[in-house]
């Protein structure tokens, strides 16, 4: 068998000389990929000044290009596509099915009216365009653009519409963006720069996009490119090793947008047993947020509190519904979960021990390797709660929604939320223990990128906030006009 | 039962129950037992364990149950019964932070034989309060049971309960090496230890002092610990809840009672005098252990950070070259420094190093390394390699890389069969050079956990991985824990 290639791509130009072979430790693919040592001189963008050429693109402009390109980010046509989706059925920590149904759905993200919608909530696409102006109380003049910036991106490698992700908000602020791709997830940035250079090789939005693969924390490679001469931010998602790596990089003039990893959480209220029917809606939906994507985003929800009461009669209707719950979870459709690619073994070694005592937990399947629910019988997440994965979730019975905010902590992301009345209860409270964002119960994994994500405002962060400012002294007073201390 | 049958059944029974019978005493014949003789004891004793245990022990039962199994025909048919780490920290965590002792010990009677497990569930404990408190209070009521913890980097503690025989034929094997056994009347040798360590404790490697002392030296007065004091597990559990919470964020949930803070604080005083205490113990090792002979076993690093330590102070060959010197596990995945064997040597002044492969959850036995750098297997512990994916047994032929797994014949309160998570080389046909008969671990021991996965494979998910590095506390406590 002939080892895949991973190309590079910088701005526009496709490079496949100098390969070396990459990845295949633990069992994982080897690759070969150019030595990106020979590289390093050329990843950078250079003198700032070279994203001018951007500037003679309208929002416009850049949505047509979106558009089009979204056009031939068609799995049946785009040979680039298929080859990278192959490839990494080998590298993704999911299956094929759901490798694909990623795939098949990136196009999605390239509407013209997704967008607008997405720039407009977030940045102002006016803010993008020109100048924005307002006069201040004080007579002053502002005005304020959202300039580009040259940016390395450390893109997590879980799920493949993460690199489309980027690649798009590095179009829409017209920055200048270096990809440094994962090892589970080499080719899904590279197969996009590669449809770009086929669709317009000379625009300057394929101009400004450059995929590169080396081994994070190569220390002799990052030294030189991670300087504020080359770039001016860096875009870390996950990974604590990356982040430690990339950190000490950071200094004046070069900043770091760390998208820390993170955990998911659900709270089931009372109402929930109020009725069957309702009580079977709320364990799909929670199997669709423990389940989506084999539960390998930052989305899934892991520990589940659910206000049943933690007497008999409550425990055996959490019981109970745990079992819906995993009945559920086998369900769901395999374009959005499977049986794990490799069950966790370190995890496995935790269940079945559990296993062995229904004193405290009761564990619901997870013999084969398919998943598991696991049923508290006291008020307390299980001691390993912090590895739940590969669709094994830890239900925790409470009797007051006081003691649910042990659900979030500085790690917490996602907070699913049944029934949704609970909402109103709730959101004012679990952001202050460290819930970023809370979601209908069904709905964790369909994260929204016109919102907020991991507390911050990604895609502002991500541009240059720029300022002029307009004052005479007969608009406003003057620093030099100011009356002497007697 | 064939005669040749019935000399079998005896033999397991002396591997069993006093194993240093079946070698009569003697160092040589233990290292020169024919292969396919054990091989044949050990299964009969396995056997005899397993008939001891199915239907006994709770969690055994459970899992014989669940997979079906009702006998063992063949070594292998016992693998699917082996148990992972995590049934000795299977417990909720909160139950040791609220002091509810009783429900640890009715936790614990169901990992061991129901007459014991009966007698652990039966004492008061109530009045305990903190961990130091019920492992002494155990230790009083029963007297011939000794629970020892281990120390897990993800903050919970595995507790494993060992009856004082297994801990004793366990220091009957380490006399045939230490003093040299030729027979039963091998005469006792004036032994001393210097122990770089706490002289008590409840981790599982603390726990061997008493018998050390008591197998070994003439007295306790032979016994010369560099901290004389016990060292809390109060303290390391609350060290590792600290960094835990710290990791999470949550470390202003933390409730910490007035009890647990004196003891910290007391360990605070205890740590801020080391230096003189390590100062007085190579004073006492000078003046009067100088040229005796000694018995030191440890971890390879806590060797090491003495015999370094003592040279530092301008001592070499302090012992008699006759000394034993021998490392007690630790090695798994690290890197040692160049020399370090030999500045052991130096220090102590001792001809070799007696290294070993062993684990807290294996009390029966530790896989001594030879001239030829291969640890040969103890005869009282049953080695198996399994698949690390599947968790089937490998062929036990040719030279074969995997899991390792063991069975351990000594226990006798608890099931013996331990999965680890190391990976290791066995070769199973090619005898070594050395002539000792037994199978051997050739090549490097590493940790499956410290192989897994690149570092730049990237998501979004927080994963206990993410909060490894902040949880390292216990074991640099410890300085020595594996």
């Amino acid at each position: 068998m002939t080892m895949p290639v991973a190309p590079m791509v910088i701005r526009g130009e496709l490079i496949t000389d100098n390969l070396i072979e990459v990845g295949g430790r633990g069992g994982d693919l080897a690759f070969l990929t150019p030595d990106a040592h020979k590289y390093v001189d050329r990843l950078p963008l250079g003198n700032p000044t070279k994203l001018a050429d951007l500037y003679k693109l309208s929002f416009d402009d850049i949505l047509d290009y979106a558009v089009a390109l979204g056009q031939r980010m068609d799995l049946a046509t785009n040979t680039h596509l298929q080859e990278a989706c192959e490839l990494s059925y080998q590298t993704a920590p999911t299956t094929p099915t759901l490798v694909k149904a990623s795939y098949m759905g990136m196009h999605h993200m390239l509407t013209r009216e997704a967008i607008i919608e997405a720039v407009d909530t977030t940045v102002g696409i006016d803010h993008l365009e020109g100048w924005v102006h307002q006069r201040l109380i004080d007579g002053t003049e502002i005005e304020v653009r959202c300039f580009g910036a040259r940016t390395l991106h450390i893109v997590a490698g879980n799920a493949p519409g993460l690199s489309l992700l980027t690649i798009l908000r590095n179009m829409v602020l017209r920055s200048d963006a270096i990809i440094k791709a994962p090892s589970n997830d080499p080719f899904t940035a590279l197969a996009v720069a590669r449809t770009m250079i086929d669709m317009a090789p000379d625009h300057p939005l394929t101009r400004h996009l450059t995929v590169a693969y080396w081994k994070g924390g190569d220390q002799a490679l990052e030294q030189k490119l991670y300087r504020p001469e080359n770039l001016e931010k860096i875009v870390a998602w996950g990974g604590y090793a990356s982040m430690k790596h990339v950190s000490q990089y950071i200094q004046p003039g070069l900043e770091l947008i760390s998208l820390d990893p993170k955990r998911s959480a659900s709270i089931i209220g009372a109402d929930t047993f109020a009725s069957e029917a309702t009580m079977r809606e709320a364990a799909l939906r929670l199997a669709c947020d423990i389940g989506t994507m084999n539960q390998k985003a930052c989305v899934n929800a892991r520990v589940i509190y659910v206000q049943t009461g933690t007497d008999e009669a409550g425990i055996e209707r959490l019981n109970a519904f745990g079992r819906e719950v995993y009945d559920a979870l086998l369900g769901l459709p395999n374009s959005v979960s499977t049986a794990p690619k490799h069950y966790d073994k370190g995890l496995k070694a935790h269940v079945d021990a559990l296993r062995l005592d229904d004193e405290w937990y009761k564990v619901i399947g997870g013999k084969d390797g398919e998943g598991a629910v696991i049923v508290s019988q006291i008020p307390e997440p299980v001691s390993f709660s912090t590895t739940l994965d590969d669709r094994t979730a830890n239900l925790v019975p409470v009797d007051s929604l006081d003691e649910v905010m042990d659900a979030v902590d500085a790690y917490t992301q996602t907070v699913g939320i049944y029934p949704e009345a609970l909402k109103d209860e709730l959101k004012d409270r679990l952001p202050l223990h460290g819930a970023q964002r809370i979601v209908s119960l069904g709905y964790a994994p369909a994260m929204k990128w016109a919102a907020p994500q991991d507390a911050i405002e990604p895609l502002r962060r991500m541009g240059k906030w720029i300022s002029n400012q307009i004052s005479s002294p007969e608009a406003t007073p003057a620093p030099w006009l100011r009356a002497p201390i007697a | 039962m064939s005669p040749d049958s019935d000399s079998i059944g005896r033999k397991a029974d002396l591997l069993l129950d006093d194993p240093v019978a079946l070698a009569e005493h003697r160092r040589d014949k233990w290292d020169s037992l024919p292969r396919e003789e054990l091989a044949a004891i050990q299964l009969r004793g396995l056997q005899r364990r397993f008939a001891e245990f199915r239907e006994k022990i709770p969690v055994l039962k459970r899992l014989a149950d669940g997979e079906d199994i009702d006998r063992i025909d063949a070594i292998d048919d016992v693998v699917p019964l082996l148990f992972e780490h995590t049934v000795y920290k299977s417990y909720p965590p909160s139950l040791l932070e609220k002091g509810q002792f009783a429900q640890i010990n009715r936790w614990i009677a169901k990992l061991v034989l129901p007459e014991v497990g009966e007698r652990i569930a039966a004492v008061d404990v109530s009045a305990c309060g903190g961990l130091d408190d019920w492992f002494d209070t155990m230790d009083a009521a029963l007297p011939d049971i000794r629970i020892s913890h281990t120390s897990g980097t993800s903050g919970t503690l595995s507790f494993l309960p060992n009856s004082i025989r297994e801990w004793q034929k366990t220091v009957d094997i380490r006399r045939l090496f230490v003093w040299n056994m030729t027979g039963p009347d091998t005469p006792q040798p004036d032994l001393h230890t210097a122990y770089p360590y706490y002289r008590k404790g409840y981790l599982s490697h603390l726990r061997g002092n008493d018998f050390l002392v008591a197998g070994l030296l003439p007295s306790e007065d032979h016994f010369h610990p560099a901290y004389p004091a016990t060292l809390s597990t109060d303290v390391l559990h609350l060290g590792a809840r600290i960094r835990a919470a710290h990791a999470k964020g949550t470390l202003d949930r933390l409730d910490i009672s007035p009890e647990l803070r004196a003891k910290k604080e007391a360990f605070d005083e205890l740590q801020a005098k080391m230096p003189e205490h390590l100062a007085a113990f190579f004073e006492e090792m000078v003046a009067k252990l100088r040229g005796k002979r000694v018995y030191i076993g440890g971890t390879w690093n806590l060797l090491h950070n003495m015999a370094k330590a003592g040279l530092e102070r301008g001592l070499e060959g302090v012992f008699d070259p006759e000394s034993y010197i021998t490392t007690t596990g630790g090695a798994k995945g690290v890197v040692q420094p160049d020399g370090w064997r030999d500045e052991v040597l130096r220090f102590t002044g001792a001809k070799q190093l007696n290294e070993s492969y062993a684990m807290s959850e294996i009390v029966g036995g530790s896989h001594m390394r030879c001239e030829h750098d291969h640890f040969h297997f103890a005869p009282t512990v049953i080695p198996f390699l399994l698949d690390p994916e599947t968790s089937k047994p490998l062929p036990r032929e040719g030279r074969v890389t995997g899991r390792a797994a063991f069975y351990d014949l000594g226990s006798n309160i608890r099931w013996g069969g331990f999965i680890t998570g190391d990976e290791i080389t066995v070769e199973w046909d090619k005898p070594c050079p050395c002539g000792r008969p037994s199978y051997y671990v050739a090549g490097a021991i590493e940790r499956y956990s410290e192989k897994q996965g690149g570092d730049d494979k990237i998501t979004c998910a927080a994963s206990e991985n993410s909060h490894r590095e902040a949880m390292d506390f216990l074991n640099n406590l410890e300085g020595a824990a594996q």
